[in-house]
């Protein structure tokens, strides 16, 4: 429900990180989405194309990869990862995790082309 | 070319959620922070709730979110608690910059206990963090007993699940063993209390509010 909000702070922290470039065109930009952060692909897309319009990231593809939640089991202290809820524990079959991580949204990379040396 | 960023861009409110939790324990100061959909009776559950917090000698205060309106604040400022409101504005649930900023509002060495109702919502609340110590997810028992599966990060982030308006449950055919089972395969050592807030069926809110009390001096001894 958030999607957009988070889009803008994704479209923000690209355009920060891209200030030292003088970009050409924007290729790729690669988001990763923990299973925890409820993202939902469908309305990121279209918070994506919505916000890039008329900017550098007009026309760029959007890659959005979901990550697993890591967690910690409470019973045997094996760490581990899980894509699916509720997180159970590979070692001993514990339901009782404490949840390491899952809520995050990161921006991974961005490809883009440089404008050529000698144009301007 | 490409670059690697690896910015979190969530990583904004873990730091103000870090901070809000370290100045909560400087004041020695509980923070509840409560979800549920909009019309679950989080804040009639607050204010039956308050007066059984303060009969244990606790003094609370309350911060309430909403998309607008003072209402939920004005509700609860009748009861003589401190309260803030905080309208997000369409923002579909409370981030703990918003808490930081409101905290100047209250008189923190004063208080025991800080509620906070969350934006009626079931899925954007739960992937933020406040800095509170206990989560409570409230959930109705007219809104279906299928929520916990539905929803299941909401519920996994909880450590309180509380089932309410119980005095319904007769008149819409909830399945509650089937409701506690799906809640306890989530995370088995998750707590249910079974409330309702009418008017001689306080059994629920008191022992919700011994939950508490209890959860506040574990964190405080």
């Amino acid at each position: 429900m958030h999607e957009t909000a988070l889009m803008q702070n994704i479209l923000a922290a690209a355009a920060q990180a891209l200030a030292p470039y003088r970009v050409k065109r924007v290729n790729t930009l690669e988001v990763r989405a923990g299973v925890l952060a409820n993202v939902l692909p469908d309305a990121f897309f279209f918070a994506f194309e919505a916000l890039a319009q008329g900017t550098v990231f007009a026309g760029a593809c959007l890659q959005v990869e979901k990550t697993p939640l890591g967690a910690r089991c409470l019973d045997c202290g094996a760490t581990y990862e899980s894509f699916t809820l509720p997180p159970v524990c590979p070692q001993c079959g514990s339901r009782r995790p404490e949840i390491l991580n899952g809520t995050e949204v990161l921006l991974a990379s961005i490809d883009f082309d440089e404008e050529d040396e000698d144009e301007d | 070319m490409k670059i690697e960023v690896e910015q979190d861009v969530m990583q904004v409110n873990r730091t103000y959620a870090a901070q809000n939790r370290a100045d909560f324990s400087a004041q020695r100061l509980c923070v509840v922070n409560i979800l549920g959909s909009p019309g679950a009776g989080k804040t009639t559950l607050l204010e039956r709730l308050l007066p059984l917090l303060q009969a244990e000698g606790i003094t609370p205060a309350v911060i309430e979110g909403d998309l607008a309106t003072a209402k939920d604040a004005a509700r609860i400022a009748e009861s003589g608690v401190p309260v803030v409101q905080i309208n997000t504005d369409g923002g579909c649930h409370l981030d703990a910059k918003m808490i930081a900023r409101v905290l100047p509002a209250f008189d923190l060495a004063s208080l025991d206990l800080l509620l906070i109702e969350n934006v009626g919502n079931l899925v954007c609340p739960a992937s933020f963090d406040l800095g509170e110590d206990v989560r409570i997810v409230v959930l109705s028992v007219p809104e279906g007993g299928d929520k916990p599966s539905k929803y299941p990060a909401t519920f996994l982030s909880a450590g309180i699940v509380v089932l309410n308006k119980m005095d319904l449950a007769p008149y819409v055919e909830i399945d509650l063993a089937a409701v506690h089972a799906d809640i306890l395969a989530l995370k088995p050592d998750m707590r249910i209390i079974e409330t309702s807030c009418r008017r001689g069926m306080e059994s629920g809110l008191k022992e919700l509010a011994t939950e508490l009390v209890a959860r506040m001096r574990e964190k405080l001894a």
